[in-house]
């Protein structure tokens, strides 16, 4: 297992019964860790859509002048998905998780992981 | 199979509610007294109406203030040419507006004392509960009530620095293309999509009939996330219950 490999599982061992899938996707749209474990979430298209809706952020955020993107939520009657930029921004982690999950608890997670994947992205 | 009812049971307004917001393809055929109007539903929007000679918005405007009369809808009928462009909420809204201004026509005497069409009173109700945003929401520097199509139906800002109106539009592209990337993931229905930047949360919270979406920009520095999603769900129901039908 790779060190990225390894970090994602951590995740997913915190989220317990509320993960559902994650990924580190380069801005090209493909996944170069992670995965889903719900059969109706489709890791790969869920990977290629996001970079799409990334790159769509990064633009909107520089159109209207707020900074450079930390992050986007979005919630649906489901789950909550919650994308991020890492390092330089080639590549983004998407998290996604039940509506049952402690969404502030999710977002610290993150935080507390975005560094470390971006320094385990092999070059 | 058709359906045929009576313009006393269900409104003109309700029956293109019903097919838009269902995407129907379907021909409503609307009579009162010796008047026949046709209307066409396609794909979300009302795409085409006819009464005699006239065709297009005009004549959805006139229909929409029969208020005795039958109707017949059968479904699975394509419109023969696109005469309409407007959305259908933009055509309720218009027909609306139409139908106060005839009901309370403008004095030619300005007056204090004039009284507020329908569509005035709501679009106040809707400016109220955005500056109500701006006092409830810590670091506030925007909000506004956006359709769709980008456009709003009512703003409100406190800092220069945010040109609201970009926010709209930008903001509905990107909303649309997360729609659309969850309707194919089956991820489930939309409620709110939080943008977090270096300077500011931008927080779009749909409301139930997801044709219409509350938009609140918050400064980063002084925003509480928390409190912002709190008050921009509880906003959107009043929003939703002041919006014009």
């Amino acid at each position: 297992m790779t060190r990225l490999e390894q970090l994602l599982q951590e995740v997913r061992t915190a989220l317990g019964g509320d993960f559902i899938a994650t990924d580190v996707v380069g801005m090209d749209g493909i996944s170069i860790a992670g995965g889903s474990i719900n059969p109706d979430f489709d890791s790969t298209e869920s990977a290629a859509r996001f970079a799409m809706v990334m790159k769509l952020a990064a633009q909107v955020s520089n159109k209207i002048g707020i900074g450079a993107v930390d992050d986007l939520l979005v919630t649906t009657d489901k789950t909550f998905i919650l994308t991020r930029f890492l390092g330089d921004g080639t590549y983004y982690w998407g998290l996604a998780v039940s509506r049952n999950a402690v969404l502030g608890a999710v977002r610290v997670l993150m935080n507390e992981y975005a560094d470390q994947l971006w320094e385990a992205i092999p070059r | 199979m058709s359906v045929q009812g009576n313009l006393e049971d269900i409104t003109v307004a309700d029956l293109i509610q019903q097919n838009c917001q269902a995407r129907k393809t379907a021909r409503l055929v609307v009579r009162t007294g010796d008047k026949e109007a046709t209307l066409f539903f396609a794909e979300g929007h009302v795409a085409h109406a006819a009464l005699g000679d006239l065709q297009g918005e005009e004549v959805v405007y006139e229909v929409l203030e029969w208020t005795r009369g039958q109707f017949e809808l059968e479904p699975g009928i394509a419109a023969p040419l696109t005469t309409i462009q407007r959305p259908w909420t933009g055509l309720l809204l218009e027909g609306a507006r139409r139908i106060d201004e005839k009901r309370y026509p403008p004095s030619n005497e300005a007056s204090e004392l004039e009284p507020l069409t329908h569509s005035e009173v709501k679009e106040m109700e809707i400016d109220g509960i955005l500056k109500e945003a701006a006092d409830q929401v810590n670091g506030f520097l925007a909000a506004s009530v956006v359709g769709m199509d980008g456009i709003a139906l009512s703003q409100f800002t406190r800092s220069k620095k945010v040109d609201i109106e970009s926010v709209d539009a930008q903001m509905t592209l990107l909303i649309k293309l997360v729609s659309t990337s969850l309707d194919k993931l089956g991820a489930g229905v939309i409620e709110d999509v939080l943008l977090t930047t270096e300077s500011a949360y931008v927080l779009a919270h749909f409301l139930e009939n997801h044709e219409f979406y509350l938009i609140i920009v918050a400064d980063h520095r002084n925003a509480n996330l928390g409190n912002m999603r709190l008050i921009s769900r509880l906003l959107t129901e009043r929003v939703a219950k002041a919006m014009p039908k």
